[in-house]
């Protein structure tokens, strides 16, 4: 059994059949459980509202579909400590078990603390976007180096650091240091080399699965796996006890 | 099954691994991919290109059986056409790989419509790959962006017998194959899955081209392998169109010959 941390699933919940046939297809390389987060449109600079129309999104597709797919509440930390840590509470009491983070605000940023604070108190992991790109970033984009500089900051807290950070190589070497960061294998083309380098520098323990679908394919980011020869049990850690540990999620009965 | 977008050489980017003809097909045979078509790395950034054409078909003589190698031509430097013939005549190359963006020139520009025109005259398939590796990943210093193919119809319509390969384009969005309807009537156009991605895509694109376009392409080594062969399983496909993505459609864009050639 598979666990995809990072997938933006943005089927409408209420096509009931279009949700399935997502599913399905992850069932194909037993993706059993998805981490999905973000609604129907990626939202750079979400409003108040549109962070609460994502965030319903996400918990209508958990509530419909407990049994395959988790949601993280996703916050748009410039729009305020209470704003943030409010929807936060609404979507965890609502069955959200993370906090998603993307480009609205570079995560070594002020803004951001308070949500790291309560995410260390409560004991759940955030992703945070991360890609470096040759040509430049977004405005507020957040680098693996910001990632480092937060995972020094806040040593407690669990980060998930999306993509690798984009640009593999200097992903991996920007955060080996920083024990707190997991970075997520999600993203950009399956290019060779990318696992076999975080195996070899982070070790399996510190890897997550995930792909970023919908807007990648489950084949191609589990082909990134897959096509490393390791030890199964280090296939397992990445692919699925990893994951199970950093969200705390419960053991299928 | 035949890939038809494999690479070997060196990578000046990184440890490549698989960049041997025995390396490389022990990872597509992995997949279960039998044969490829092979186009030289080094031809990226070479000067005389030519040395990494003849390098790639002396190291490929053992296993053209397997491996066909696709030369590399710079339209835009002078006397390609030598280095064409040469690798045509005495190397029987089993066609060309064209690199507008590392070699700086428009597929519409007038050396690239000549050599066009040779390429039909002696029915020798050509593929464009508009980029090779992720432009947002590249060296800083050796930042190449993405050509644009938004003339290939017009191309097409010039050389009707030409028959063109993309590779590592996003179908789904790709300028070139905007208009669906064009792309149904060109069978000599064809472009791979290297790069095409998003959950279920393949299926949408049989969908939108048909299945008689399509080729598997995997930009190996670069690329992993793998993810074609799991992108057809998350494609819906039927065993025939399957068949037509993984073989039939390659026989076509290589022509019958190709194998022939390199049994003989
Ligand atoms: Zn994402």
């Amino acid at each position: 059994m598979i666990i995809d941390v990072h997938c933006h699933i943005m089927d409408d919940p209420a096509d009931r059949a279009a949700v399935d046939r997502t599913l399905e297809l992850a069932g194909r390389f037993d993706i059993q459980r998805l981490i999905t987060s973000m609604g129907k449109d990626l939202i750079v600079a979400p409003s108040p509202e549109q962070i609460r129309q994502a965030n319903d999104h996400v918990l209508a597709l958990v509530k419909g579909w407990s049994d395959r797919i988790s949601g993280y509440c996703y916050l748009n930390p410039r729009l305020g400590r209470d704003a943030c840590l409010d929807e936060l509470h609404r979507c965890l009491d609502a069955g959200c078990i993370a906090i998603k983070l993307w480009v609205a605000c570079a995560c070594d940023q002020p803004e951001v603390f308070p949500i790291v604070e309560r995410a260390i108190d409560l004991d759940i992991p955030i992703l945070q976007h991360t890609w470096v790109k040759t040509g430049g970033n977004m405005p507020d984009e957040s680098t693996p180096l910001h990632m480092a500089r937060l995972a020094q900051r806040y040593p407690q807290a669990k980060l998930v650091m999306a993509h690798c950070g984009g640009a593999w190589e200097y992903g991996i070497k920007a955060v080996r240091n920083c024990p707190n960061v997991y970075p997520d294998v999600s993203g950009g083309n399956p290019t060779q080399g990318l696992l076999e380098m975080a195996l070899r520098d982070l070790g399996p323990k510190r890897i997550l699965f995930g792909t970023d679908a919908t807007l990648r394919s489950f084949a191609s980011q589990l082909a990134k796996v897959d096509a490393v020869k390791m030890p199964a049990r280090a296939r397992r850690l990445v692919l699925h006890d990893n994951a199970m540990r950093l969200f705390n999620l419960p053991k299928p009965a | 099954m035949i890939d038809i977008n494999a690479s070997l050489g060196e990578w000046p980017f990184g440890a490549l691994q698989y960049n041997t003809p025995p390396s490389l097909l022990n990872w597509l045979g992995a997949a279960g991919i039998q044969q490829a078509c092979v186009a030289p790395l080094e031809a990226l950034l070479y000067k005389d290109i030519q040395q990494a054409n003849v390098r790639l078909h002396k190291a490929l003589r053992p296993y053209r059986n397997r491996l066909l190698p696709f030369c590399a031509i710079d339209p835009s430097y002078p006397d390609w056409q030598t280095d064409l013939d040469q690798c045509r005549t005495q190397w029987h190359t089993a066609g060309v790989r064209l690199f507008p963006s590392y070699h700086s020139y428009q597929i519409t520009d007038a050396c690239c419509l000549e050599l066009f025109e040779v390429l039909q005259d002696t029915d020798l398939p050509v593929q464009i790959a508009p980029v090779v590796s992720d432009p947002r990943m590249h060296h800083p210093r050796a930042a190449v962006p993405a050509a644009n193919l938004e003339n290939l119809p017009d191309v097409l319509r010039r050389f009707p017998r030409l028959r063109v390969a993309l590779l590592n384009v996003r179908a789904e969005n790709d300028p070139a194959l905007k208009d669906s309807a064009f792309v149904r009537s060109c069978p000599n156009l064809f472009f791979d899955i290297a790069w095409v991605d998003g959950v279920g895509r393949v299926s949408e694109l049989v969908e939108r081209f048909g299945d008689e376009h399509i080729l598997l392409g995997t930009n190996a080594p670069l690329m992993i392998p793998l993810s074609a062969i799991y992108k057809l399983r998350e494609g819906d496909l039927s065993e025939a169109q399957r068949g037509r993505i993984t073989r039939d459609n390659a026989i076509r864009f290589l022509g019958e010959h190709a194998f022939a050639r390199a049994n003989a």
